[in-house]
């Protein structure tokens, strides 16, 4: 699942479990689905740290670099 | 010979120095006038400005910086006067040099600006959305200074996973519009999702080279979107009216690119406390319920007790008045034939024998006659 979907199916666990409606025992099981999709979301986020580059040119040729080395 | 009080022309001169020197109220003032004699040496210009009273001599140290005033130009020119002893002479020195009215660089600015937006170039219909989905950023901007460092600190504030690309350019002087055009090119093939073009505060002729008409054909011929984001909030440059979007800084600019990002990230944190919350709210719920069925089932369990209890007391009570010890108590007897209480007269026959049991004893006793009721 990506960032997004997981994102979803939180929001959909969230709606479930406050509806009034809601079951102890199947609450305690989407709570615990719920907390799962939102670590991996805050995992997404943390591992992946964008890259920021610079536009040199070498040998008539354009590269990517770090801009702070 | 009369005594009189004698000043040396260097007395005099001091002091007429020393009044100006110390004068706060000549200090950094700005003085409009007409220019004439306009001659450069080194990089200092001397000229002398007037008006239809007067002239006033005057000499700019950084020359260079600015394009040469013609004869007669009104100028705006900024500094100090100051008094030199040597040729006894009183010059304003100026250390800005500005056109009175409409300076020749906004006449070109107006003017460039009405043919471009009667081409269209700065209509409605050409602006494109920005991406809601941002991986990569292409910067267009200096490589030093705020602008980029600005505009990181926006973008990674998150623990942001948005990759962001410096195409380096001159951002004023000689040949920055081009260098700049070509930055805005270069992404435009690049992987890029979008393009920033930023610039920190400077004057009008700083912000030249984003007033020029090559960037602003770069700017609407890209394919990609584009926000502008060049000089101070209240500076408008014709490649702002070009972009997609105008942003007021460089900070603010980033804060549009990455707003739908940043926006899934509150996202995040607003479920994860929902969940939280409603988990928290649910259980608490649970406990008090539950506490209430307990408290509920000791009531019923005590009442019950209670009132068993009170039965049970009821019970004894009666049982105790039941007693038949209790009877023989009062004085009665009990008869009883083979160890069996006896009821009734036909249990018994004349000269049986039975017992009669009294509280302190008993008898054995015969039946010497028998009435019938």
């Amino acid at each position: 699942m990506s960032f997004e979907e997981k994102l979803l199916a939180l929001e959909e666990v969230v709606k479930k479990l406050e509806s009034p409606e809601m079951g102890v025992d199947e609450g305690v099981k989407l709570f615990d689905e719920g907390v799962k999709l939102s670590k991996e979301c805050y995992e997404i986020l943390h591992a992946t740290k964008g890259k920021i580059t610079i536009i040199k040119k070498e040998l008539n040729e354009v590269v990517e670099k770090p801009l702070k080395e | 010979m009369m005594e009189r009080n004698l000043l040396s022309v260097t007395q005099l001169n001091t002091y007429l120095k020393n009044i100006i020197d110390s004068e706060m109220l000549l200090k950094n003032i700005a003085v409009v006038g007409e220019v004439s004699g306009y001659t450069v040496v080194r990089g200092i210009a001397y000229f002398t400005l007037k008006d239809e009273n007067g002239i006033l001599n005057c000499v700019l140290f950084n020359a260079n910086d600015y394009e040469t005033p013609k004869l007669g130009d009104k100028v705006i020119i900024t500094g100090s006067p100051a008094y030199y002893m040597k040729g006894g002479k009183l010059t304003f020195q100026a250390n800005k040099l500005e056109s009175y009215g409409l300076g020749e660089l906004y006449k070109k600015f107006l003017a460039l600006k009405e043919k471009l937006e009667e081409e269209g170039l700065f209509d409605a219909k050409y602006k494109k959305p920005l991406p809601k989905k941002v991986a990569r950023i292409g910067v267009v901007s200096s490589e030093t200074g705020a602008v980029i460092e600005d505009i990181i600190n926006v973008v990674t504030r998150r623990n942001s996973a948005i990759d962001i690309v410096l195409y380096p350019v001159k951002v004023q002087g000689e040949k920055a519009e081009y260098e700049i055009a070509k930055g805005i090119e270069f992404f435009d093939d690049y992987n890029v999702d979008v393009i920033i073009v930023a610039r920190g505060g400077g004057s009008l002729e700083d912000l030249q080279p984003f007033n020029t008409e090559v960037v602003a054909r770069a700017t609407f011929n890209c394919k990609k979107p584009i926000v502008s984001a060049v000089g101070h909030e209240t500076d408008f440059t014709i490649i702002d009216f070009v972009s997609d979007l105008r942003a007021p800084t460089p900070s603010a600019a980033a804060e549009l690119v990455v707003a739908d990002y940043i926006a899934q990230i509150d996202r995040l944190k607003s479920l994860t406390n929902r969940l939280i919350y409603s988990e928290t709210q649910k259980i608490n719920l649970l406990e008090s319920t539950l506490k209430n069925y307990s408290i509920n089932i000791y009531n019923f369990v005590q009442n019950l007790l209670f009132k068993k209890e009170s039965k049970l007391d009821l019970l004894t009570n009666s049982l105790g008045k039941l007693n038949p010890a209790n009877l023989l108590l009062k004085g009665y007897a009990k008869l009883e034939l083979n160890d069996k209480p006896v009821n009734s007269i036909d249990e018994l026959s004349l000269n049986k024998e039975f017992t009669a049991r009294l509280k302190d004893g008993k008898i054995k006793a015969i039946v010497k006659e028998i009435v019938k009721k």
